[in-house]
């Protein structure tokens, strides 16, 4: 106890230097921990959200924004066409053999910043969700809700509801009322945060007689996209290519313009692992100086301890003690950071619908302790190595 | 007969780029010895063979038994932590902890347990209990140097080792000094070398073996 009492009273008289360096380390320890995070975490909340959607089919437009719009649900609808066109398109020889699930999808409501999705009940086996609560819609405004979305508006059977236009949560209300038909159980995938109503209700909801601008909607032969599934993976490939080839549809594979997104974003990663570890090398830099001075300052100190009965290896320990002392500080530090910015970009991205969870990998985490215990001990060879040279009557006379 | 605590054979020690030979020691329990010779003449540098942290030139320290210089780093370490008291010049204590701390530091340094009543004790026949809590650097020259005193005892070792213990004091604070360093001595059976400069302690220092070390030669 009296060993660490004079450790941090040694801290304590250059706290400039002390805090400097918890500081920067602490920002590094957060910055990598949030880059792991983010690497594992992001990815793997995707992948659960698209899962189950091989192919989208929607109006010409880029496949990216195919995948965030009809896939994983993040972003506003591109256009609309006609239902019946895509169907066909779908049942020719050269697609159909490969297509085992398909389901139409239009958006463009919302409530209370859910979005509302018009569909056919085939939704629920092409999520393989089931109902843990009431029924499914039988008819136009009827709405079965998704567990996340139940949840966080206290949604259950019989509750009535008045969707909004577009998605932002502030938008015109619609004269209609929804009711509450059925609670979807969890399915951990997109299905979670949205509201589902027959495609029929469309008309229902928008029938304003005219005077309301609603672009992304349509009657119900018309919707945003068809969601595919295939019998074979092979298809991933070559069906959203074939299908593009048409004039006016757009086919594309959400988990492979996903991958070329993580692909365009892997620069800008590498970017901030880089500024992270000049931020973790600057900080055994001035752990390493900061150590330094401290044992020029408490040469007597050091000296004194040596006449009390330390030894060199003793003086060495408490030099490295000092050492981890501070990293361990910069790592709690680092931490607490770390967990704030999680939260704070976990909440932006759920307000995209995006639910990432889970913490830093454990074999990542367990590296990067284990490299900042070991840098700790490095930064502390300097001071160590002095101490193992210096004469003790020069020590004394200085 | 009391227990023979120092013992040196043919022992010299470095001062620049001399070397100081010593007569063969022997101190008892209890016993006195001066060390006196002008500044330079290598006094330090003695004590410092005798503690084990200045490699002598040639010859030999026995401490309680064990040769001293044949032990390793850190044997020789744990020996003096345990078995060596020393009080400097300048006090060296650590400013920044209590009196109490920097007594403690003295156990922990020797990897001992901390010992609340032996510091007490001490602290209370030294006339400085009530700083007990008190930082080093808020004591006057004099505290500083009894609390210097109570940290040496601390391990209640079988030899003190004082490198101008009065050096810093006034004439009448160095002679209470001194009493107090050699009653406890007396009391507790320690053996004393003290290395001093002012002759007029010397005849302080009963059943003394006294020893004067000029530049280059031994009394």
């Amino acid at each position: 106890m009296i060993r660490l009492r004079f450790v941090l009273q040694g801290l304590l008289r250059r706290w400039g230097s002390t805090c400097l360096t918890i500081g920067v380390g602490a920002l590094s320890i957060a910055g990598l921990c949030l880059i792991f995070w983010a690497q594992s975490a992001i990815p793997e909340a995707v992948k659960t959200r698209i899962s189950e959607t091989d192919m989208v089919v929607g109006p010409k437009s880029s496949g990216l924004d195919l995948a965030l719009c009809c896939a994983l649900q993040m972003t506003p609808a591109q256009g609309l066409l006609e239902l019946e066109r895509v169907q066909a398109r779908l049942a020719m020889d050269d697609v159909r053999p490969f297509v085992r699930m398909q389901v139409p999808v239009a958006m463009g409501d919302s409530y209370r910043g859910h979005r509302i999705v018009w569909t056919t009940p085939d939704i629920a086996p092409f999520y393989g969700a089931r109902l843990t609560d009431g029924r499914t819609w039988r008819q136009p405004l009827e709405i079965v809700a998704g567990s996340e979305a139940a949840r966080s508006l206290k949604l259950k059977p019989g509750v009535r509801l008045t969707s909004s236009h577009g998605l932002a949560a502030d938008g015109d209300a619609h004269d209609a009322a929804y009711t509450v038909t059925g609670i979807l159980a969890p399915t951990g995938g997109v299905l979670d945060h949205l509201l589902l109503a027959d495609l029929a209700s469309i008309a229902r909801v928008h029938d304003h007689g005219g005077e309301h601008d609603h672009t992304e909607t349509a009657p119900h032969s018309r919707v945003n996209a068809v969601l595919v599934r295939f019998t074979s993976e092979i298809a991933q490939a070559s069906l959203p290519v074939l299908i593009s080839d048409s004039e006016t549809l757009s086919a594309a594979s959400p988990r492979l313009e996903l991958a070329k997104l993580m692909a365009l974003a892997r620069p800008l990663i590498d970017g901030a692992t880089i500024v992270s570890a000049i931020f973790g090398a600057l900080a055994v830099m001035i752990l390493g100086l900061s150590l330094m001075q401290g044992l020029n300052r408490r040469a007597r100190d050091f000296m004194l301890l040596r006449f009390l009965g330390m030894s060199r290896r003793d003086l060495a320990l408490l030099s490295i003690g000092e050492s981890l002392l501070i990293t361990h500080l910069a790592l709690l530090g680092g931490c607490i950071l770390a967990v704030a910015g999680q939260s704070v970009l976990a909440g932006m991205l759920a307000s995209h619908g995006l639910t990432v969870s889970g913490a830093v990998p454990f074999r990542e985490a367990l590296t990067l302790y284990s490299a900042a215990v070991v840098l700790s001990v490095l930064s502390a060879l300097g001071p160590t190595l002095r101490m193992s040279i210096a004469r003790d009557d020069e020590e004394l006379r200085a | 007969m009391p227990e023979t605590i120092l013992q040196t054979r043919a022992l010299s020690v470095e001062r620049g780029r001399q070397s100081i030979g010593l007569p063969d020691l022997t101190l008892h329990a209890g016993g006195t010895l001066a060390l006196c010779g002008p500044s330079g003449s290598g006094k330090t540098s003695l004590l410092l063979a005798l503690a084990g942290l200045v490699r002598p030139r040639a010859g030999e320290v026995i401490i309680d038994g064990q040769p001293l210089w044949r032990l390793p780093e850190a044997g020789r370490a744990r020996l003096r932590g345990r078995a060596i008291g020393f009080v400097f010049a300048d006090y060296r204590l650590i400013d920044s902890l209590s009196v109490m701390d920097n007594l403690q530091i003295a156990r922990a340094s020797a990897h001992l347990a901390r010992d609340l009543d032996r510091a007490t004790n001490l602290l209370e026949r030294l006339g400085v209990a009530p700083l007990a809590s008190i930082r080093a650097d808020r004591l006057s020259q004099g505290q500083m140097q009894r609390v210097a005193l109570a940290r040496a005892l601390m391990n209640r070792p079988a030899l003190l080792l004082a490198d101008e213990p009065t050096a810093a004091l006034d004439e009448a604070a160095g002679d209470r000094l001194i009493d107090l360093l050699l009653d406890l001595g007396r009391d507790e059976g320690i053996a004393t070398v003290i290395a001093t400069h002012e002759r007029r302690l010397l005849p302080r220092l009963d059943d003394t073996l006294f020893l004067a070390l000029p530049a280059e030669a031994v009394a």
